[in-house]
């Protein structure tokens, strides 16, 4: 496990002796078996491994998407696993904005509808959130594709959008799971050039789960790196 | 999360699927559409029912008898005397219908009589606004020294049947005073035949007399005019003058001494009933109109039995007066009285307090709500098959929404990746169902009345047709709470169905979900 700096004040993910148990119909699974780490505020982590190291797991953790089994993370000062559903969908909504390898977009609605729902969920009014959303589109080159359906979009412009949407209510932390996966290399270039220019411009804490090596060194300040579940140095 | 951006979510999602929804919406329509027609016809023959039976002013009235309750059995039945040798089973049979034929139809036995004190009671009772009671007299009419039987009965000023009949002169204007109506029928056995000879006779004088007790002079007269019916008022006191010599003129009769006393007996009013004795009460009335008989066309009055053969009509104060002159008429009381209340709503009010004096009533609102209530049955019967079918249309929306949510299992992963919680999520769902039933509620509501308008034409020419009835307005009601509340329960019972969907869906696993497809 790399040793960063020791509890330092501007640490805003603490996690420690970070468990996670699947029962399944055999044999009960441990995807994760006592993770401890830290990342400071504004810090680039990257999370490599194989598939199946747990590294995705861990990530939903961070997210709020899913719960420990045993172990403590603290995020911004929240206890995550102290939290009724409610507020991690809170949290969900305020602090953390996640962008997926399948892009993870609602094919129904238009690009500017997909950035636009979680301030849906927020309760915003609707001009300030078509604002924001336009904002956030705009940021991420797509101002002309607004009213398209994903079906209508590239998978390069699947992806910005989902950038967009993930980063339109300023989350302070980004995690991003496989995010150039399914994009070819130009594309993917393009993608992660305008994640590193939202994440530089505004002091974002990033974690990145891939198993490129090189885009791990590219992108990261720090690399950690997960195998059978656990960090090793 | 504001409403109008889950109602917009809802919708959106609605539409996606529009075939779908649409069938659901038309399962619901039915539903609500027979709910619909069968609500509104319901309380749409209710209230014609009501409307019909107001046209007769006989609403507010309330008919009144004495009960005549069963003589307080055995104990009397055991003091009759059953002679001969018999088996006690028989003995008893015979005793008890001794005892039940002697004592049929006998106004003693009524708990309650509508003597004067009585009548002033019904007065006092709150919310009556009149006591009408009903006086017949079977007597004799005089005039200008000629007589025949008549049968006088009673009548307020307001009876529209007996008016419409006047042929001469004018009905009755007021419940007192001495006019009388007579017919045509009586004065053309009085000698009056010709037409010019009718008009002379309004204005004079008519006497009516009635006996009480037993009528022996009749008797008498029967036996010598076996098969006449017409008697000169002269002939009439022939047959006094004969009763009053009977006793006397028995001894010129080839009798036996016993035989003599036993007859003289018989003659002489016993003192154990004085009512068998003899009287005989009159009084003067000016003829004010003469009535024809009933033509075939003229209404059935509806209490008015009387009017088909009554010879001489008087004022109902003025009857009621003459009728009460005699003292076992006092205690006796008048066979039924009419009781008029303030209005429709006291009626059953009114009634029980009646009742409560002892006396038996029957009321055209009785016979109505007997009439409605087998309307209510029908109509109750109609809506719970309509239930019955938006409750297969709900179990319709639980399985079609749960296929949604399946379908939608990413989406909503999406969302809740995205930060919607588990209410929200819900709410979303909820939504849907109760748009879907709401929609099905409109259009059902929309098509039960298209529909209503040839059944109620269709309904009232059969109405027409068969009972000859011509009903005015509709069968039909659309009160605003039908309008608004039909819609309002049918997106209820979807909203309802919608509940376990909408759990199911909240409880989607965003990270299975996300790996979805």
């Amino acid at each position: 496990m790399q040793k960063g700096p020791n509890v330092s004040a501007s640490a805003i993910i603490r996690a420690s002796g970070l468990v996670k148990r699947y029962v399944t119909a055999s044999t009960p699974v441990e995807a994760l078996r006592g993770v401890s780490l830290e990342v400071r505020r504004g810090e680039r982590i990257a999370l490599l491994g194989r598939s199946g190291s747990g590294k995705s797991t861990l990530l939903n953790i961070i997210g709020g998407l899913d719960r420990a089994t045993a172990g403590d993370i603290l995020v911004s000062g929240q206890n995550l696993s102290q939290l009724s559903s409610n507020a991690l969908a809170q949290y969900r909504l305020a602090t953390v904005g996640m962008i997926f390898q399948s892009f993870n977009l609602i094919l129904s609605r238009t690009a500017l509808q997909n950035v636009e729902l979680p301030m849906i969920f927020a309760g915003g009014m609707p001009r300030d959130r078509l604002a924001a959303a336009r904002q956030a589109l705009e940021a991420v080159g797509l101002v002309n594709r607004l009213d398209h359906r994903p079906a209508e979009l590239s998978g390069g412009e699947h992806q910005r959008v989902a950038i967009a949407r993930a980063l339109v209510n300023q989350p302070e932390i980004l995690l991003a799971d496989e995010p150039t996966g399914n994009l070819d290399s130009a594309t993917a270039a393009e993608v992660l050039t305008i994640l590193m220019n939202h994440v530089r411009q505004h002091g974002t804490t990033l974690i990145l789960v891939t198993h490129d090596e090189e885009l791990a060194g590219r992108c990261a300040d720090r690399v950690l790196r997960l195998k059978d579940g656990q960090l090793i140095s | 999360m504001r409403l109008a951006d889950i109602l917009w979510l809802s919708l959106s999602a609605l539409y996606q699927q529009k075939l779908r929804t649409l069938l659901t919406s038309l399962g619901v329509l039915s539903g609500g559409f027979v709910l619909v027609f069968s609500v509104s016809m319901g309380w749409g023959v209710q209230e014609t029912i009501v409307r019909e039976y107001s046209k007769y002013a006989g609403l507010r009235q309330i008919d009144v008898s004495p009960s005549y309750g069963a003589p307080p059995a055995t104990e009397a039945e055991d003091k009759v005397d059953v002679k001969g040798e018999m088996s006690p089973e028989k003995r008893k049979r015979l005793r008890h219908e001794i005892y039940r034929r002697d004592h049929q139809n006998v106004v003693q036995s009524a708990k309650t009589k509508l003597t004067p004190e009585v009548l002033q009671r019904l007065r006092e009772i709150p919310h009556v606004k009149s006591v009408t009671p009903e006086i017949y007299l079977n007597g004799r009419a005089i005039f200008q020294k000629k007589a025949d039987d008549a049968f006088a009965h009673s009548a307020p000023p307001e009876s529209k049947n007996l008016r419409a009949r006047v042929v001469a002169g004018s009905f009755l204007d007021s419940t007192d005073g001495d006019a009388a109506v007579v017919s045509e029928y009586l004065l053309y056995h009085l000698g009056i035949t010709d037409e010019s000879a009718i008009q002379a006779v309004l204005g004079r004088t008519l006497r009516v007399e009635y006996r009480t007790g037993v009528n022996k002079s009749y008797f008498l007269r029967m036996l010598f005019n076996l098969g006449e019916d017409k008697v000169a008022a002269e002939d009439q006191d022939l047959f006094d003058k004969v009763l009053k010599q009977l006793p006397r003129a028995l001894d010129k009769l080839d009798l036996k001494p016993a035989e003599r006393d036993s007859l003289r007996k018989a003659l002489k009013p016993s003192a154990a009933s004085p009512r068998a004795e003899e009287k005989i009460f009159a009084r003067d009335f000016t003829i004010a109109g003469v009535l024809r008989g009933p033509a075939k066309e003229d209404p059935r009055g509806y209490r008015e039995w009387w009017a088909e053969n009554v010879d001489v009509v008087l004022p109902v104060q003025t009857a009621t007066d003459f009728f009460f002159e005699v003292s076992a008429n006092r205690e006796g009381g008048v066979p039924r009285a009419l009781v008029e209340t303030d209005s429709l709503d006291n009626v059953k009010e009114v009634t029980l307090a009646i009742r409560d004096l002892g006396l038996e009533t029957t009321s055209l609102l009785e016979l109505i709500e007997r009439e409605q209530f087998i309307y209510l049955l029908l109509f109750a019967a109609m809506s719970c098959i309509a239930i019955v079918a938006l409750m297969v249309a709900a179990i319709g929306i639980v399985n079609t929404m749960l296929m949604s949510v399946l379908e939608r299992t990413r989406e909503i992963g999406v969302m809740k990746a995205v930060g919607a919680r588990h209410g929200q999520i819900q709410a979303i769902f909820l939504l849907e169902g109760a748009l879907i039933g709401l929609t099905g509620g409109l259009l059902g509501l929309l098509v039960g009345w298209a529909l209503s308008l040839p059944a109620d034409s269709w309904a009232r020419s059969l109405v027409s047709s068969r009972m000859k009835l011509d009903l005015q307005g509709s069968l039909f009601v659309w009160p605003a709470w039908l309008l608004v509340g039909a819609p309002l329960f049918a997106a209820l019972v979807t909203t309802l169905a919608a509940v376990y969907p909408a759990r199911r869906a909240a409880r989607v696993n965003p990270i299975t979900a996300l790996r979805h497809e």
